[in-house]
């Protein structure tokens, strides 16, 4: 049978319209682009959207060379002498404890004054002048070790958040004391992870989410117009999700006892310690905190670990758009109550909610 | 409305319904096998396809030295290194799209690559 020249003309075009059609489905105008560095002691992963492919690979080249320029500010291991130890502004301080202030980046002198203002809502149990109890336990080092009381009581004596002089108009920090060492370790990812937010939004990125190894911050929306969903891992089985967070435009941190610790004589003994005890804070398994800033989400969330959980709880509502979610020791799951319409909790045996 | 207009918007319809079928039947097609991805310094080293019954292990080079890789029955984990810590073998099997292990020292990443349920984990 012969085709008529219409039939085989309106095939070709029926052809087309479906390969045109299919086209349109599969052809997104938003690109993304993903990238990953190792820094600051974890895994930093970048994802960003948006239409210009090459405005996203520089937005996110420049988000990580911010994040290396604040974690060399505060990196408080190089050698002495190297061009890291020169550039490290903690180095500096510490090294110039008891004898001079020394002028700093405006970065380290904010971080300096945030953590001064948590350790003061803290009373106490929180502080940057940890450093000399970190190394007594060997945190930070290639190996750990539970001290000894006297080791821990030398420690204290130099971990004295009021000897920790801030100059706001010299910009300068001074410690008093002749061996005392700061660590900012509880708040500079979260400040760099904030600060390489403020590079991708001023490069144009409306979309995006940085996760500096858990330390987590959202920019605009998900890809289909809802929520980031930020699942938080569940502290004694890390296949398991405890809990989901629906975030637009927020950052989230997690401090728990379940990532750095060591083991002696079958007791772990975690990182997070309290500067009342000069011991790991044994009141809860991990404390998340959601905050519209990313250094916030970090320092607090270290803070209120080393708090009861109560305690911890009241200090958390009384801060603006702040939000917690606390697993005690004894495995009660306990939030703040603006967090309701953005959690949904998901563990199942094991752990105790109302 | 004439006969041939009629046709057009039948035609037109056709068309968008057949697309979405490939369109659906593609993306099918990518997402039903789960690998298991291994990054040493941000490169792809090793794609594992996960299948019921596989037993398998391999040493791979980090930065601070061998790390030995172990893939058992759709899971894996990193069953010893060469890192101070180990934080990455405490992180024992994981077998869960977006779930991950990491080992900072020796630069290493390992993730199930699949479609997550969550966008990100806090930990």
């Amino acid at each position: 049978m012969m085709m008529s020249r219409k039939t085989i003309i309106a095939g070709v075009g029926f052809v087309f319209l479906v390969a045109m059609v299919y086209g349109l489905l599969i052809s997104e105008t938003e690109h993304e682009y993903e990238s990953e560095q190792f820094l600051m002691d974890t895994l930093v992963n970048i994802k960003v959207y948006g239409e210009d492919a090459v405005v996203l690979e520089k937005a996110t080249a420049e988000a990580f060379s911010e994040m290396r320029r604040v974690a060399a500010l505060v990196d408080r291991f190089p050698e002495k002498g190297t061009s890291s130890y020169e550039k490290s502004d903690i180095c500096r301080i510490n090294s110039q404890a008891g004898i001079e202030p020394v002028r700093v980046a405006e970065d380290v002198f904010s971080m300096l004054k945030a953590a001064q203002e948590y350790s003061q809502l803290s009373e106490g149990a929180f502080g940057v002048t940890v450093a000399p109890l970190l190394d007594i336990w060997g945190f930070g080092k290639a190996t750990q070790q539970v001290p000894t009381v006297e080791e821990i009581n030398e420690a204290l004596k130099l971990a004295d958040e009021k000897k920790v002089v801030l100059d706001e108009n010299k910009q300068t920090v001074f410690l008093q004391e002749p061996g005392m060492r700061l660590d900012l370790g509880a708040v500079a990812k979260g400040y760099a992870v904030e600060k390489a937010a403020e590079v991708l939004q001023e490069e144009g990125i409306k979309r995006a989410m940085i996760n500096a190894g858990g330390n987590i911050k959202v920019i605009g929306e998900n890809r289909d117009n809802s929520s980031w969903r930020i699942g938080i891992q569940d502290p004694r089985n890390p296949s398991e999700i405890i809990g989901v967070l629906d975030l637009k435009d927020e950052a989230v941190a997690t401090s728990g006892d379940y990532i750095r610790y060591f083991e002696e004589k079958g007791i772990k003994y975690h990182h997070l310690l309290s500067l009342e005890t000069g011991y790991p804070a044994n009141m809860n398994i991990c404390v998340t905190v959601i905050s519209p800033e990313a250094g916030e989400a970090d320092l607090l969330s270290t803070v209120l670990f080393l708090l009861d959980s109560e305690e911890a709880l009241a200090l958390a509502e009384g801060i603006e758009n702040t939000e917690a979610f606390i697993v005690t020791s004894d495995r009660r799951i306990v939030h703040t109550s603006g967090l309701a319409d953005k959690l949904e909790i998901t563990a199942k045996e094991g752990y105790y909610y109302d | 409305m004439t006969k041939a207009d009629r046709w057009l918007v039948f035609v037109i319809l056709l068309s968008g319904m057949l697309a979405w079928a490939i369109h659906g039947y593609i993306s099918q097609e990518t997402s039903t096998e789960i690998y298991a991805v291994v990054k040493v310094q941000g490169e792809v080293r090793k794609e594992i396809r996960l299948t019921e019954g596989e037993e398998n292990s391999f040493v791979i080079e980090g930065k601070t030295g061998p790390v030995m890789i172990e893939v058992r029955d759709k899971k894996v984990r990193i069953a010893e290194s060469s890192c101070p810590q180990q934080i990455c073998v405490r992180r024992s099997w994981i077998s869960a799209p977006g779930e991950s292990i990491i080992c900072v020292p020796n630069e290493i990443v390992i993730y199930i690559d699949a479609p997550a349920p969550v966008d990100a984990i806090t930990r």
